[in-house]
C-alpha cells in the first residue's frame, strides 16, 4: 500500500484540500504545512457562502484547520517548494506520493527525491496547460475540467492519473472558490478509487495547448457567460 | 488577479478602445484595409527564409508570418507561437534575436512589431478560433493603446485603426455568442 503525504500552503486551495480530506476522514501519512506567516485574506458573505456550498469554509485559515482537529503536521516557515530544508526532510520520509497543492515548477533536486509528486491541474491536459486554463475551456467547451498527474520538470506535463470534466459554476468566484472545489473534488476521487495504488499512469502526448494568463476582457467575458446563463 | 467588475468592465473597456479609435480617426484620413495594404510595405517581403542566415530580423519575420497567416500557407507556426511566449513572458518584442530566438539587441521600441504580431494573432484567431492568439492580441493592443499618440508613421496608424476595429468585432462577437448582451 502507498504511503500518501499533502504539502500545505496557507491559500484557499489548501484550505479546500484540508477540510475535504478531515470531512471525509482520509489518513494520511504525512502532513507538511509550509508557512510564510502571510496576512490571512479576508473574504466577503457571499465568497464565504458559496465555498460552504461546496464543502469548505474559505474564511478558515489551514493553521487554524490543523491546530482545531488535533492533526500532527511538520511546520515550514517558508512556502517555496524547491527549498533545500524541505527538501531534506522530504528524502528522510518514506512517503511514496505527496500531493502539492501549490503551483510552481519542481526543480531536479526535489524531483531526484524518491516521493513523486501529484498536482491537480484545473483543466484537461494536453488540450489546456497553464494556469488560468478554466477560463479558457468555459469560453471553448463551456466546461471546465481537472487533470491529476505525477510532476515532472515541465509546466503541467507530467504522467496523468485520472481526469473528470465539471459543470462550469454558476457565480463569479471562479479562482477563489470553484477552482479550489473542482480540484479538491478531483482529490476526494483519486483517494475513493485508490488510484494511486495501480501506478498505472498515462503519459501525455507532447503536442498540446499552452494557455498564458488570460486577459481580464477574456476573463469577464467567460465569468459573464457563467452568471448570466444560470439566471437564464 | 484582475478583479470581476460585471459588464460594467466591458462597457469600460469598449469605450476606452473607442476612444483610442476617435484618437487616431481625428488626426488622420482612415483607409479601408485593402487600400491600406497596398499603402504599406507588410506584403513586400516573402523571402525571410533565405535571408536570415545570421539573425531573425523581428520586423521581417513578422511580415512573413503575416503573408502566411493571410493566405493560409502555415509555413511557419514555430515561431509565431515563440514569438507570442516571448510577449506573454517578457511584454517585450525585441527588434531581433539570434538563431536560437535569444535576444540580441536591447530594443524593443518599434510599435510596428507590436502592431503586426497583433494583426497576425487577430486573423489567426479568426481562422482558427483558437483563444491564445486572441488573448495574445488583447495584450499587444493595451501595449499600444498605452502608447498611441507615440505613433508617428502612417503605415502604422492605419493598421493599428484596422486592428482595434478587428478586435472590438471580434471581442463583440464572442459576448453575443456567449450570450451577453452589450450596451
Amino acid at each position: 500500500m502507498s504511503k500518501i503525504g499533502i504539502i500545505l500552503t496557507p491559500d484557499t486551495r489548501s484550505k479546500a484540500y484540508l477540510q475535504k480530506i478531515i470531512n471525509n476522514k482520509i489518513n494520511l501519512d504525512e502532513i507538511i504545512f509550509l508557512d510564510d506567516q502571510r496576512q490571512e485574506k479576508k473574504f466577503s458573505d457571499p465568497i464565504i457562502a458559496e465555498s460552504k456550498k461546496c464543502n469548505f469554509d474559505i474564511s478558515k485559515s489551514v493553521n487554524d484547520t490543523l491546530l482545531e482537529n488535533n492533526i500532527k503536521f511538520v511546520k515550514f516557515n517558508f512556502v517555496d517548494i524547491n527549498h533545500l530544508e524541505l527538501i531534506e526532510f522530504i528524502k528522510n520520509s518514506k512517503i511514496d506520493f505527496f500531493i502539492f497543492t501549490g503551483g510552481g515548477i519542481l526543480k531536479k533536486e526535489i524531483l531526484n527525491c524518491k516521493s513523486k509528486f501529484v498536482h491537480f491541474h484545473p483543466g484537461i491536459v494536453p488540450e489546456y496547460r497553464g494556469s488560468t486554463c478554466f477560463y479558457y475551456s468555459i469560453l471553448n467547451d463551456n466546461n471546465c475540467g481537472v487533470t491529476s498527474f505525477i510532476m515532472d520538470e515541465n509546466l503541467d506535463t507530467g504522467d496523468i492519473i485520472y481526469q473528470k470534466i465539471f459543470e462550469k459554476p454558476s457565480h463569479e468566484y471562479i479562482d477563489n472558490v470553484y477552482d479550489a472545489h473542482i480540484r479538491s473534488e478531483s482529490m476526494l476521487e483519486l483517494f475513493n478509487k485508490k488510484l494511486l495504488s495501480s501506478k498505472n499512469f498515462k503519459k501525455q502526448n507532447e503536442k498540446g495547448n499552452t494557455y498564458f494568463i488570460i486577459h481580464p476582457v477574456l476573463k469577464h467575458i467567460a465569468i459573464l457567460s457563467c452568471i448570466l446563463n444560470s439566471k437564464n | 488577479m484582475s478583479t470581476f467588475e460585471n459588464l460594467d468592465f466591458l462597457a469600460g473597456y469598449k469605450k476606452s478602445r473607442q476612444s483610442i479609435l476617435e484618437i487616431i480617426e481625428n488626426n488622420n484620413e482612415i483607409l479601408d484595409f485593402q487600400d491600406i495594404l497596398k499603402k504599406t510595405s507588410i506584403c513586400e517581403n516573402n523571402n525571410f527564409k533565405n535571408i536570415q542566415k545570421f539573425f531573425i530580423d523581428t520586423d521581417k519575420l513578422l511580415k512573413f508570418l503575416y503573408v502566411d497567416v493571410l493566405n493560409d500557407y502555415n509555413n511557419d507556426n514555430i515561431s509565431l507561437d515563440i514569438l507570442i511566449k516571448k510577449f506573454e513572458i517578457k511584454k517585450k518584442i525585441f527588434e531581433s534575436y539570434d538563431l536560437e530566438f535569444k535576444e540580441n539587441t536591447k530594443k524593443f521600441i518599434n510599435l510596428k512589431n507590436y502592431i503586426l504580431l497583433s494583426l497576425i494573432c487577430l486573423l489567426k484567431y479568426e481562422k482558427t478560433n483558437n483563444l491564445k492568439f486572441l488573448n495574445v492580441s488583447l495584450k499587444l493592443n493595451d501595449t499600444i493603446c498605452s502608447q498611441v499618440k507615440t505613433l508617428v508613421i502612417l503605415e502604422d496608424i492605419l493598421i493599428f485603426n484596422f486592428v482595434i476595429k478587428k478586435e472590438l468585432q471580434i471581442i463583440f462577437n464572442l459576448c453575443d455568442k456567449k450570450g451577453i448582451i452589450n450596451e
